[in-house]
């Protein structure tokens, strides 16, 4: 009973990570419609630059905070200066980003040097609930928390505010904005940075379940990234949260109950979801 | 042609100075005696890799830039844990650079595709790990320095059921070759002393969530024998720590990782009491160990760990095997001379025994409180090859 | 007398490809030998790559899993030759076709959909290839995978040089047949279908069936490379057919141009020699200098190495009048 518990709910931890992730990309992608395999390389990015601050100063906010703002700043350059003519050229996009996927990984081995760099846990979070024969983590607990504030928030933002209403008015039909006197052009950089910083926070706390910020962290995360956005559905918070967690408790419950198959989970998952709900689990249908 | 803005020119700028500053040409070619050093520096195995880098330097070092009065040349070349690119450096060390010897690499699949090729250009290849089996009985040029994987897990196998008391392990091994031939000295080991291994898993390649597999432990385990190579073990021992499962915990084999003085802290508390068996101890009292450690620790700022230690060793192999074939000897010399090499290495005795692979000393090791690998048992394994299998035994 | 505009404007179009045949035919005069094995690599991934911009390039779908093709391919020589003992005049063939008939399998799957999703059917169907190869131990030798696979057993003794031949005269068949196939109306139609699949539904196309059919002669050609690679490397592991290996076919020919067919060797060939060249002067920073190559070829190559190329080519030869006879043509 208690392995099912624990099982579960590890599964849901790194999923909220992973929607946190997803998150920003699905609306790159919605919005905007750019490609940017670096995502997850700005994952890394913020991962390693807040844990460092959060040791040095002891605070888990400051190093969440400066894994955000090194991310979103990275993120802001490569839009700024790289993607900024490439709006309309996906396949372009997707040769600059690898580039970068390329560039930071290998700064990142240069700098902090090829072994993983552990998370940073403060010491007030260092307890454990007890399930069973096992011990739980409350830093999971914490995340799981986040996961669950920031859900409901953002999913707000996207439904019920007006930034949110252009934003999906942009995915739908950007010339009606046009028509409307609205420029896009503030709005796309907002969001591109927006999602950059969320993956760079998303890094620094991530880092306890993902056992240490690898280099290899860029590609591994950019594949399940876009795999929980597409499974989720394009451009939505709630499809960004569902294919997220969906995807961390298939895994995890696998690995358990099905260990030879473990393997294969997440891949037939995505195909048997992807057979019969091609829009996705939450997504907006085909406009 | 699209406007090219200032932005986008200031970061070619910037990129194009880390080219320049790190552009440096090809070896000469002169008298210079050549060794070829093939290391994982980039790609997953990248930490083990360079740790091995590491270690092979400082035996380069040692010898003051000189081998028997001429010049000695250590061409370093990255395998990008790859086969491929493994086979396109090695073709480059022995067709253009004329390597007599190559050191490395580490990646299974390297060392494989790369045995069929020393085989047909006649160069010795030092192995830093392990060689798969099926290479160390048909590659006529491949010499595997530490043993075997087998070999490796056989007497932390033995210790288990003998010293720890052990009677019912579960397994739990990253589903690598090497993970299986590791896990399965272990089993081998173990059960010959009557001990049940009473579950298996294996746990997908690039884990980083070791979590369902340590809650699926079987509950009537005495202890967890698990495998995780290089990054792996980071996560398995960060989530072991974690669960707090009352379970002892060890390894056949510390991956690179559990015994390594850079990483062992940052595996959390989980490590500590664990034990290893590692295929190269920095605290073994072994000849040329103490000043290996000490010239080691000055030039990187940290204690060798196992991995580190067979780089140094198998150049130290390499190195004597020339010194004995002397100036301008042929390949087939230095070949003769490295199948029948005897010599005392920072690991323990080395004995190649005209079969490429050496029977060697295995430290089991202990994590104490301040994260040391401390030596509790060291064993050396006597491998036999019968009817073209390994047999193991321990030598008393 | 002299030529007609028409044939100078093919001459000059014919220049560059000629000159590089020319020069991969003659490789043996003026490289040594670790160049010559680089070459082989680099024309059998060319293949790999022209397969993928096939459909890629060509049809405008986002596969994701020509590595697993071509990794089927090699797996099954190497299982055929090495557990079986059978021929390799028999253990190719098959083998391509396996490559086909695992591309058409996926098309089945996957093309009910199309853009970022068929991306995605792609991605995991290849990573299931890789997956079974890894756990399948029996048959494919798990992570070690299947080694000393050696030259093609056809009575010829090979040698690197010689095997190079073979291969290249194998890759310049493929070479032709792909670019005749897109020259051809089903090329044509290929495009057709990129630029607007509804309005060839519209005239009657069955859109489908050319989607189907391409995918599936995509991965034949994906299986040619396969076996030329496994006797060419001599080991084959799973992580040659996994995600991360489709991604770097991809972005050969991304890089080379993406719908020009060439382009996908030249972005091969482009890869390859600047890791291989690179790395030789720092092995642990040349993926630093790999990727800021990759965002030059965005900025400076438009639409690809090739075409910009090609773009530079005519423009110094100053045959406008041949570009304007190539537009009528």
């Amino acid at each position: 009973m208690d392995v099912v518990i624990v099982s579960v709910l590890s599964g849901m931890s790194y999923g909220v990570v992973l929607f946190l992730v997803a998150a920003g990309l699905s609306f790159v992608l919605g919005l905007m419609g750019i490609v940017n395999v670096a995502h997850g390389a700005l994952v890394m990015t913020g991962a390693y630059a807040g844990i460092h601050v959060a040791k040095a100063t002891g605070s888990l906010i400051l190093g969440g905070l400066a894994g955000a703002l090194l991310a979103g700043l990275v993120g802001f350059l490569l839009e700024r200066a790289f993607l900024r003519n490439l709006y309309k050229f996906q396949l372009e996009q997707i040769l600059v980003t690898f580039g970068f996927i390329y560039i930071l990984a290998n700064i990142h081995l240069w700098v902090y040097g090829s072994w993983p760099l552990d998370a940073f846990v403060p010491s007030v979070l260092n307890g454990s609930v007890v399930i069973g024969r096992f011990s739980f983590s409350v830093f999971r607990l914490l995340i799981m928390g986040i996961g669950a504030v920031l859900c409901p928030v953002l999913w707000w933002i996207q439904d019920r505010t007006r930034i949110g209403a252009v934003i999906r008015a942009g995915m739908d039909d950007p010339d009606m904005l046009a028509v409307m006197g609205i420029n896009l052009r503030p709005v796309n950089i907002a969001v591109f940075f927006a999602a950059a910083s969320l993956a760079g926070f998303a890094g620094v706390i991530g880092a306890f379940p993902l056992g240490g910020v690898t280099l290899g962290l860029g590609q591994d995360m950019i594949f399940l990234a876009i795999a929980v956005v597409v499974v989720g559905g394009v451009g939505s918070i709630q499809g960004a949260f569902a294919g997220a967690l969906t995807m961390g408790v298939f895994s995890s419950v696998a690995g358990t109950y099905l260990p030879a198959a473990a393997i294969f989970v997440p891949y037939f998952l995505m195909v048997a979801i992807l057979i019969f709900r091609p829009q996705g689990l939450l997504g907006r249908s085909e406009a | 042609m699209r406007q090219v803005s200032r932005l986008q020119i200031l970061s070619l700028v910037v990129l194009a100075v880390f080219l320049a500053s790190y552009a440096s040409g090809p070896a000469r070619a002169a008298e210079p005696i050549k060794i070829g050093g093939l290391f994982e520096l980039t790609g997953f195995l990248n930490p083990i890799g360079k740790d091995a880098q590491q270690g092979a330097m400082i035996a380069i070092e040692q010898e003051g830039g000189k081998l028997m009065g001429r010049p000695l040349e250590f061409i370093v070349e990255d395998s990008a844990t790859d086969p491929s690119t493994t086979m396109d450096k090695a073709r480059k060390l022995v067709e253009v650079d004329k390597v007599k010897i190559i050191v490395g690499p580490i990646f299974g699949p390297c060392t494989t595709g790369l045995a069929g090729y020393g085989d047909k250009v006649q160069i010795p290849l030092i192995s830093i790990a392990p060689l798969d089996d099926a290479v160390i009985l048909q590659n006529k040029w491949s010499f595997s320095t530490p043993g075997t994987d087998t070999g490796m897990g056989y007497p932390m196998g033995v210790f288990a059921a003998t010293k720890l008391g052990y009677r019912r392990v579960a397994t739990l091994g990253s589903d690598f070759e090497a993970g299986h031939e590791f896990i399965g000295g272990f089993v081998q080991g173990f059960q010959e002393n009557g001990g049940k291994i009473i579950q298996q898993q294996w746990s997908p390649p690039g884990s980083t969530n070791m979590m369902p597999f340590l809650i699926a432990v079987d509950k009537q385990a005495d202890a967890l024998c698990a495998w995780w190579p290089g990054a792996e073990g980071f996560s398995g021992f960060k989530q072991y720590t974690e669960l707090k499962m009352k379970l002892p915990i060890m390894e056949p084999e510390d991956g690179g990782t559990l015994a390594s003085p850079l990483v062992t802290k940052g595996l959390g508390e989980g490590a500590i009491g664990a034990y290893t068996a590692v295929l190269y101890s920095y605290l073994a009292d072994k000849p040329g160990n103490k000043e290996f450690v000490a010239a080691y620790q000055k030039k990187y700022g940290v204690a060798p760990g196992p991995i580190a230690g067979c780089g140094y060793a198998a150049v130290k192999i390499a190195l004597e095997g020339l010194k004995r074939a002397g100036l301008n000897s042929s390949s087939q010399k230095l070949r003769d001379v490295l199948m029948s090499l005897k010599m005392d290495s920072v690991r323990g005795p080395v004995d190649f025994q005209n079969r490429r692979v050496t029977s060697y000393t295995a430290p089991i090791v202990r994590i104490d409180q301040n994260y040391v690998p401390q030596i509790v048992a060291e064993y050396r394994t006597k491998i036999d090859i019968v009817g073209g299998k390994f047999v193991y035994s321990l030598e008393k | 007398m002299g030529l007609t505009k028409a044939t100078k404007g093919r001459l000059f179009r014919l220049a560059p490809s000629t000159v590089l045949i020319v020069l991969l035919a003659t490789a043996p005069a003026w490289a040594d030998i670790s160049i010559i094995s680089l070459l082989t690599k680099i024309i059998i991934f060319g293949v790999l790559a022209m397969s993928l911009d096939m459909v890629f390039g060509y049809l405008g779908l986002w596969s994701f899993c020509h590595a697993a093709l071509f990794s089927v391919a090699a797996y099954v020589d190497a299982i055929l030759i090495q557990h079986f003992g059978v021929s390799f005049w028999l253990a190719a063939p098959v083998s391509i076709l396996a490559a086909a008939a695992a591309a058409a399998l996926f098309a089945w799957i996957g093309l009910r959909m199309s853009g970022i999703y068929f991306l995605l059917i792609t991605l995991a169907l290849g990573q299931l290839v890789f997956s079974v190869a890894f756990v399948w131990r029996a048959f494919t030798g798990g992570s070690q995978g299947l080694s000393s696979i050696s030259y093609p057993n056809i009575g010829i003794e090979f040698s690197p040089v010689s095997f190079y031949y073979f291969t290249f005269v194998i890759v310049l068949v493929c070479a032709v047949i792909l670019h005749l196939l897109m020259k051809s109306p089903f090329g044509y139609s290929l495009r057709g279908i990129r630029e607007n699949e509804t309005r060839m539904i519209a005239i009657g196309f069955n859109t489908w069936m050319h989607k189907f059919i391409a995918f599936t002669i995509s991965g034949a050609f994906a299986g040619v490379a396969g076996v030329l690679y496994v006797h060419y490397n001599g080991i084959i592991i799973p992580s040659t057919g996994d995600m991360a290996s489709s991604g770097l076919i991809t972005i050969m020919v991304i890089i080379g141009g993406a719908g020009s067919l060439w382009g996908g060797m030249i972005g091969g060939a482009i890869i390859y020699i600047l890791s291989y060249f690179v790395s030789l002067f720092t092995p642990e920073r040349w993926p630093l200098i790999l990727g800021a190559c990759f965002v030059a070829a965005v900025m400076f190559f438009r639409g690809g190495v090739y075409p910009q190329l090609l773009r530079w080519w005519r423009l110094a030869s100053g045959a406008k009048s041949a570009l304007r006879e190539s537009r009528e043509g």
